[in-house]
């Protein structure tokens, strides 16, 4: 195994206009290792990434790879530079092969004008199989789930000569079994002398996989700690390490998780034998008055169509969904929102912000036909709107340059914190959070656990659809996973762990429910 | 109703055919790199116009072909700036060229020829003799009166397969309408593939334009595509943006049309309003019936932004 610095970073600074993203990071891995990259959203992992990758340029500092400087003016700099990147959202096109997704750009030709698709799908699959990848170059990658997607992604860095591989958030959208799949890929890839950087924020990943591990803060390395066999096995030591890592990342200890419910109330939302004839249902589900219900499934299995279901913007072809005591599966939309209920949107964009229109039209959005913001005569009261966003602003601690900014300029966590908010301050009988930490960091993630809790804790409903395992594991009281549209397993999350959930999930063998 | 249903009925068929093969491969390879295309109408308008024109002028059918085949690739280009390079909403940058289409080829007609609504003749297209195919039975008698465009226009859905599905060329390409960033992210020119696509689009419509000026009537007629660039975009649509279904949908929608032409001079008894909608009747039908949803390319009418 060469040992040498394989790559190393000096100085790398880059600064927006009004943040320091990177300040004076530096950065040395050895040939064959495996590094974490630990940080919060906004710790400036991206930033240093980005820069490594050549999309973009740092104000100073520079790059050694395997020993020569480089600078890199776009990424095809980088790859040539034997630099991969597999990023959370993957560039794969899915209607393409395997085999033709790596071969884009390079394809191997016959009588020069066609592509030798023969060749194509053998190389392909050979390259498959040198690394012991479990992968079909000849199946189309629409038809593969997340984890194989993914393997394509890494595959594809090879096929282009990658020797270092940087890995953004792998896990975020895995089951558990595929995070398990993941982490066997990337060990035999360091066999194959393969220098590995693994971002995350995912404490045990990092503990349990990286031969060392650096911790970014504010743009800067805050500590860089190696990691002993035997602090990789549970216990005391691991532990200690876990909170060493976690302060060093956050700048203070992690808050406790929230406490579970103590009782709960009467149903507040059931669906019976609900369903749209087409991806999701017939299921049955129940929320009680104060009780979070976390529904957890790999995504794509009718988590949204779920969603879509209750709000009533899908419609139900079969089945009755009460709420608060009454029949609502034939009302449209708004008056199920009368009905008491709230949503925090899965995709922030499309269905909960407009991103043009200011802060205090944000937060009016869903209170503008009522008191205090409406006045008689179907006016608006711009007053009464200013004092409610106010307030909102404040209670939630939304960092926003005025009232009057456009949402657009605010980070996301902050937009979320605004969601939130408003939401929360509908005083909900039943919430819908779909999603709810998607892409905020760990203070603004604790915020909103913490917010589903207390909402929980004066006695709503909340039904929490996540596609984070740990998440719906660590906040609901109830969990129900989701496969193929139907309830495929439920309980307390007490007495499941990861890898009977992740089996319901994946369908990898049946456990009875 | 015998009089109708003939072989002569067939040759019309594929007569009518041809147009709409030729646009609807043109808006197809446009879209399939991810550029909507409806400038087609305009397109076809523009190339019916400059091969007559350029027919009249140079007294040669051949050149006239090929005038309407540079005027067609050069409203490509412009489509192609507005939708690839200025981002402009794809729809409205192609109304903008059928707009124009209409307006500047009927201000032109009199202009030119002295007269309105209408041209002088001008030579036509013949038809390519096969010495050997017209001894052939009933097929003989097809083949024997198809010119070069029925065969160019025939040939394209087994070229386009070709080219789309077995080259890298067309691997690309459809990369581009799926997945632009992916795409580009293994070094393909996303910007570069889309112009040779949109460039090539409007070269098949304008192509489909002088069809109908320089082979069916050898003359030009104030706005005669009739709307046939939005049946090639329907058949397209109907189609599947696959080459061959689109190849059944045009000759579908072509013998619509020459039935009604033929039930006309036959005299059935009919509306002679409700005869000529027909074939707009059967592309609606189609549309509405038989198209399934996630056919179309992914990131079609989606601009691509390099960053």
């Amino acid at each position: 195994m060469p040992n040498g610095p394989v790559l190393r970073l000096q100085g790398i600074t880059k600064t927006y206009p009004g943040v320091v993203a990177n300040d004076g990071v530096d950065l040395e891995v050895a040939g064959g290792t495996v590094r974490g990259l630990l940080g919060e959203n906004g710790a400036g992992k991206s930033t240093l990434m980005k820069v490594l990758f050549g999309m973009t340029r740092p104000d100073a500092g520079t790059i050694e790879v395997e020993g020569v400087e480089r600078r890199f003016r776009s990424p095809a700099d980088a790859i040539a530079a034997g630099i991969g990147m597999v990023q959370q959202h993957f560039s794969l096109v899915p209607d393409f092969t395997v085999a033709e997704n790596l071969v884009l750009g390079s394809e191997p030709r016959v009588r020069r004008l066609f592509i030798d698709r023969r060749r194509a799908v053998s190389e392909v699959q050979a390259l498959a199989d040198r690394y012991g990848f479990r992968l079909d170059a000849g199946a189309r990658v629409a038809d593969l789930a997340v984890g194989a997607r993914q393997r394509v992604e890494i595959l594809k860095a090879l096929h282009r000569g990658a020797r270092i591989l940087v890995l953004d958030e792998p896990t975020a959208a895995l089951a558990p079994q595929e995070v398990v799949e993941l982490f066997t890929v990337v060990r035999s890839l360091q066999a194959q002398g393969c220098t590995i950087i693994l971002i995350t924020h995912k404490l045990p990943e990092i503990v349990a996989n990286c031969d060392e591990a650096t911790v970014l803060r504010d743009g800067a390395v805050v500590g860089t700690r190696r990691l002993e066999d035997h602090e990789r096995v549970p216990g005391p030591e691991r532990d200690a390490l876990e909170a060493d890592l976690a302060r060093l990342m956050v700048g203070r200890a992690l808050p406790d998780p929230p406490a579970r419910a103590s009782t709960s109330g009467g149903p507040a939302l059931s669906l019976v034998g609900v369903g749209d004839g087409e991806r999701v249902g017939p299921l049955d589900i129940e929320v009680r008055a104060g009780e979070i219900v976390g529904v957890a499934g790999v995504e794509g299995n009718g988590q949204t169509e779920l969603i879509e279901l209750v709000l009533g913007v899908r419609r139900c072809r079969s089945g009755h969904i009460v709420i608060a005591g009454r029949d609502v599966t034939r009302l449209p939309v708004g008056q199920r929102l009368r009905q008491g209920v709230a949503h925090i949107a899965e995709d922030r964009h499309a269905a909960a912000v407009a991103s043009d229109l200011s802060v205090a039209d944000n937060c009016a959005l869903g209170h503008q036909d009522r008191p205090p913001l409406a006045r008689s005569g179907g006016r608006l009261s711009a007053s009464g709107v200013q004092r409610f966003a106010a307030d909102v602003v404040a209670r939630y601690g939304v960092r926003t340059p005025s009232l009057q900014a456009t949402v657009a300029q605010l980070s996301g966590g902050n937009q979320q914190k605004l969601v939130v908010g408003r939401e929360v301050a509908r005083r909900p009988a039943v919430m819908i959070a779909a999603q709810p930490t998607r892409g905020l960091d760990v203070g603004a993630t604790a915020f909103v656990h913490q917010e589903l809790v207390d909402l929980r804790d004066a006695g709503c409903a909340v039904l929490l659809v996540s596609l984070d395992l740990s998440e719906v594991l660590a906040v609901a009281d109830r969990i129900v996973v989701m496969r193929g549209g139907r309830i495929v397993g439920e309980g307390r999350p007490d007495e499941l762990d990861e890898l009977t959930v992740g089996a319901w999930m994946t369908g990898t063998s049946e456990v009875p429910a | 109703m015998n009089g109708i249903l003939s072989i002569n009925l067939v040759l019309s068929g594929i007569y009518l055919s041809t147009p709409l093969l030729l646009a609807a491969f043109g808006g197809l390879l446009s879209e399939r790199a991810g550029v909507i295309n409806i400038a087609l109408e305009g397109q076809m308008l523009l190339g019916a116009f400059a091969g007559v024109a350029a027919a009249w002028w140079t007294h040669s059918a051949v050149l006239g072909l090929l005038a309407a085949l540079a005027v067609g690739a050069l409203t490509g280009l412009v489509h192609a700036w507005f939708s690839v390079t200025l981002r402009t909403d794809q729809i409205v940058g192609a109304t903008a060229i059928n707009l124009l289409a209409v307006g500047l080829t009927s201000a032109l007609i009199q202009p030119i020829w002295g007269q309105p609504g209408t041209s002088p003749s001008v030579p036509k297209f013949g038809r390519i003799d096969l010495p050997l195919v017209q001894h052939l039975p009933f097929v003989g008698r097809i083949l024997d009166h198809l010119s070069v465009l029925d065969w160019a226009a025939l040939a394209l859905a087994p070229v386009v397969w070709i080219v789309l599905f077995r080259t890298p060329f067309g691997l690309r390409l459809r990369g581009c309408g799926e997945n632009p960033e992916a795409t580009a992210s293994v070094g393909i020119d996303v910007v570069r593939v889309r112009y040779q696509a949109v460039i090539l689009s409007g070269l098949l419509a304008a192509a489909g334009g002088a069809y109908l000026s320089l082979v069916q009537v050898g003359v030009f007629q104030r706005e005669m595509t009739q709307g046939r660039g939005f049946i090639a975009l329907a058949a397209m649509i109907f189609g599947k943006w696959r080459p061959v279904p689109v190849l059944g949908a045009c000759l579908l929608f072509g013998m619509a049309d020459a039935f009604q032409v033929r039930a006309q001079t036959a005299g059935v008894h009919l509306p002679h309003e409700l005869l000529i909608a027909l074939p707009y009747v059967v592309a609606l039908a189609a549309l509405a019936t038989f198209v399934g949803r996630s056919s179309a390319p992914a990131a079609v009418g989606r601009a691509y932004v390099k960053d």
